[in-house]
């Protein structure tokens, strides 16, 4: 059983039949958005983990611990699998964390800053608690200075001898619609008049689970808040969430792309959008991992007939080993890189459908 | 109104205070006499009082140079909390964005802490040259010695930016000493007209013992004997955060002892919440590296154990300054086991770049080698140093580290007045030993006759922590 935060995330990100790069993976994790770090989560299937590792304060992988246990195999360069024993401690992972929550959590966390709306969230609390006992000297939480200037300034925005009222209303009705471990755990956090909150450690601790399903748990919370609030007239809490919209597409890719649909001449694009042709190409990968298989036009970058003969070539070849260094001469001169990691892109979406 | 009275009237009516403590009236009415002051009073004795005070007596802006940005942080905390607003903390902290707001609003601050670093770079000097700053403060000036040449070489600049800013009324704070540190800190900053004003670093109620184990098994367990019997609160200290968690973790394990961790790995989160149960006596017992404690105002801390031993006497002071602050009762153990020092010379070892690192280095500066050596070599570099001058610097810094760790070890095996000793090594001498002094001669020193023997167990009534409580509460 693997008890550590950093050990139990190891789980989750490797497979027991694909070999998987940990820089790669770690990248992921801090929320490095290269074309590479994304085709690469594409074809883990891990791409609502992108930037998770920062909830989670964990951006490098402790992988040797779990090489020592035999829950994992090194291969080559950097690449590492499952062993049948760490295939087990997976799936018994997986069972102690409840799997459908969780992929709504991350799913909202691709959506969402639900790092800076926590934190928002939090300081709100502390702040309208200790109005409602008329505690004007008190320490405020650490949060950044952006977030304190949003509260501060929302603050002065709201009715303030009315809404420590409307939001002990509010959490009261969120917190019911939670099982109650999860709202002690929700609760037990906060920080405000004659609170000082537990540390995540702390409340694993006490709810005799592991740090990572408590923290996964705290995850899955801050989603549901977020469903909750969305979905109710006069929230309190809701105008946190201003400016918190996270896109999976850079906005710069999805004008690019928009320049592209309207003018289907790359060099044209490049001129509109003052871009090297590089940066260009980097826009449609990364629209095209993003994008379903039909919406992306994938016949104007690669013919029916290239496509086949790198298919040929390449027959009998995971798609996961496919190398465009190792291409004959005669298809890489007309074969660009561009075009090869746009058929990758297209065979992945199409194993998966 | 003369200066000292004027001084007296704002700490009563924004400090509430009476009357100052010693060592700050003194300071202050050095200062009041324009000179530059080397202030050395013990931790605890209100410092930062003295600054904070003179800012508003010659109601200019002060400088704060600090070395730690938590310690920063939790400043910044506290003058806001006491009501004061006009506190801004410049380190590497602040994103780009915050960093030019805070420049561009410089002179609407009336306290500016700011780390070595920062105060190097030449947007933020140039940014302070504006200013007419009344006084310049470095906080923890013993840096400039102790961490100056091996940890913290921005330190070392700290004479030139001084020059740089017009020289403005400078104030060197520390809570320890010797006079070889004091003298190296005047002379660094290149100062030439000083004041000094050293209070006695003695803390009489604190106990002082130590007490020897053969292996780390036993180590253990002598320090699970003292800590079911000590009154709480109290702070154990290791050097390394593993260490901290596993016992923290054995502790907790172990019975009825509210028990965290607290080092460096923490989470800003956690940091605030550990601060906070721990000053709200929550917490009973705090397991923790050097990382906590230069900012923590609880006065009735009352034990401070080592289970690693510091590398330095001046660490140790400061760090058993920590206990009775309120003047209590109280005791600062080093345990010791076969072995110790090692783990003490790999940490002083892996700060000071090798000759080996150092060559490497000036063959090609971009060659990998670990952050903190690299930092070093590049200030050297930066500063025309050669190679073989370089060298020589490191080999004196491992010679006086050597030196200071050989201090402690002679503390640990000292036989005769604890005490004494440590005085000593600060130029202050002591020969009022007695059985509440240190177990020179007293070696089963008998916790309850010391008042430190703890009662039987409260039976604390539990605070219900299910949400529908927890909401009671806070609204």
């Amino acid at each position: 059983m693997i008890n550590n935060t950093n050990g139990a995330l190891c789980l989750l990100v490797f497979s027991s039949h694909q070999k998987r790069r940990v820089r790669l993976i770690e990248n992921l994790l801090t929320g490095k958005k290269t074309v590479a770090t994304l085709y690469w989560a594409m074809r883990y299937q891990l791409l609502d983990l992108l930037g998770v590792g920062r909830y989670f304060n964990i951006n490098q992988l402790e992988i040797n611990p779990l090489v020592q246990n035999g829950l994992i195999m090194r291969t080559d360069n950097d690449q590492v699998h499952l062993t049948a024993a760490g295939k087990q401690a997976k799936e018994e992972l997986i069972q102690e964390i409840n799997g459908s929550d969780l992929s709504f959590a991350l799913h909202t966390f691709q959506k969402i800053d639900l790092n800076n709306f926590k934190q928002r969230f939090q300081l709100l609390v502390q702040v309208l608690s200790e109005r409602v006992h008329h505690v004007r000297q008190y320490y405020p939480i650490n949060v950044d200075g952006t977030n304190k200037a949003f509260i501060k300034k929302y603050y002065r925005q709201i009715d303030r001898d009315q809404a420590g009222a409307l939001l002990k209303d509010e959490l009261n009705q969120f917190l019911s619609s939670l099982e109650f471990d999860r709202a002690n755990l929700f609760a037990q956090e906060l920080v405000g008049f004659n609170t000082n909150g537990l540390t995540m450690q702390q409340i694993a601790a006490n709810l005799n689970q592991s740090l990572f399903k408590t923290a996964l748990d705290d995850l899955i919370n801050y989603a549901k808040l977020v469903s909750f609030i969305s979905h109710r007239d006069h929230s309190i809490i809701a105008p946190l969430l201003n400016g918190l919209s996270k896109h999976s597409v850079s906005t710069s890719a999805e004008e690019t792309f928009t320049e592209y649909q309207q003018l289907r001449d790359l060099k044209q694009v490049e001129k509109r959008r003052k871009l090297r042709e590089s940066t260009v190409l980097e826009h449609l990968l990364e629209v095209a991992i993003y994008t379903p298989l039909a919406g992306f036009p994938y016949r104007d970058f690669v013919s029916y007939d290239l496509e086949n003969k790198i298919i040929r070539h390449l027959s009998g070849i995971p798609v996961d080993e496919w190398d465009y260094r190792q291409l004959s001469d005669f298809l890489s001169n007309h074969l660009s890189f561009f075009q090869f990691r746009l058929l990758e892109i297209k065979r992945t979406k199409q194993d998966v459908k | 109104m003369n200066g000292m009275n004027l001084a007296t009237k704002i700490l009563n009516n924004r400090f509430g205070f009476d009357e100052f403590k010693s060592g700050q009236s003194e300071t202050i009415q050095a200062l009041l006499s324009g000179s530059d002051v080397l202030s050395i009073m013990p931790t605890g004795s209100g410092k930062s009082l003295i600054y904070q005070l003179y800012g508003y007596l010659v109601n200019q802006p002060v400088v704060i140079v600090s070395p730690l940005i938590s310690l920063m942080g939790d400043q910044v905390d506290r003058m806001n909390f006491m009501g004061e607003k006009r506190v801004c903390a410049l380190n590497s902290m602040n994103d780009w964005k915050q960093r030019r707001g805070l420049l561009q609003h410089l002179d609407q601050f009336r306290y500016i802490f700011v780390s070595p670093e920062l105060l190097s770079s030449p947007d933020v000097l140039k940014r302070m040259k504006k200013l007419n700053i009344g006084l310049f403060v470095i906080d923890e000036a013993h840096c400039i010695s102790k961490w100056g040449l091996d940890f913290r070489p921005e330190y070392l600049d700290l004479g030139r930016e001084i020059r740089a800013l017009g020289h403005p009324q400078t104030l060197m704070l520390t809570a320890t000493a010797s006079g070889r540190v004091q003298n190296d800190i005047i002379s660094h900053l290149q100062l030439t007209n000083v004041k000094k004003i050293i209070e006695n670093i003695d803390r009489p109620n604190i106990f002082l013992a130590a007490h020897q184990s053969s292996n780390d098994e036993d180590k253990q367990e002598e320090l699970f004997r003292l800590i079911n019997k000590l009154k709480y609160p109290g702070i154990i200290y290791f050097s390394s955060r593993d260490k901290a968690d596993e016992i923290a973790e054995k502790i907790r394990a172990d019975g009825n002892v509210k028990v965290a961790s607290y080092h460096a790995g923490l989470s800003n989160d956690d940091r605030y919440r550990i601060q906070h149960q721990f000053m709200d006596n929550e917490l009973q017992i705090i397991c923790a590296t050097s990382a906590f404690g230069m900012g923590i105002d609880k006065n009735d801390i009352r034990f401070v154990i080592h289970y690693h031993m510091p590398t330095d006497m001046e660490s140790y002071v400061q760090e058993i300054g920590r206990a009775g602050r309120d003047g209590k009762e109280s005791i600062a153990i080093m345990l010791y086991s076969t072995g110790d020092e090692q783990i003490a010379q790999s940490l002083i070892a892996s700060s000071i770049p090798s000759d080996q690192q150092i060559n490497s280095f000036f063959d090609d500066p971009k060659v990998k080698i670990s952050e903190q050596p690299k930092r070093l070599l590049q200030f050297y570099m930066n500063h025309d140093y050669s190679r073989e001058e370089t060298k020589k610097v490191f080999a004196v810094v491992a010679m006086n580290k050597d030196q200071s760790l050989r201090q402690v070890i002679s503390y640990i095996n000292n036989v005769g007045c604890r005490r004494k000793y440590l005085l000593s090594l600060f130029d202050v001498s002591f020969n009022d030993h007695d059985d509440t002094c240190c177990d020179f001669g007293n070696e089963k020193f008998d916790l309850d006759s010391l008042h430190l023997l703890r009662g039987r167990n409260k039976n604390t009534s539990k605070i219900k922590n299910d949400w529908h409580n927890i909401l009671a509460r806070l609204f």
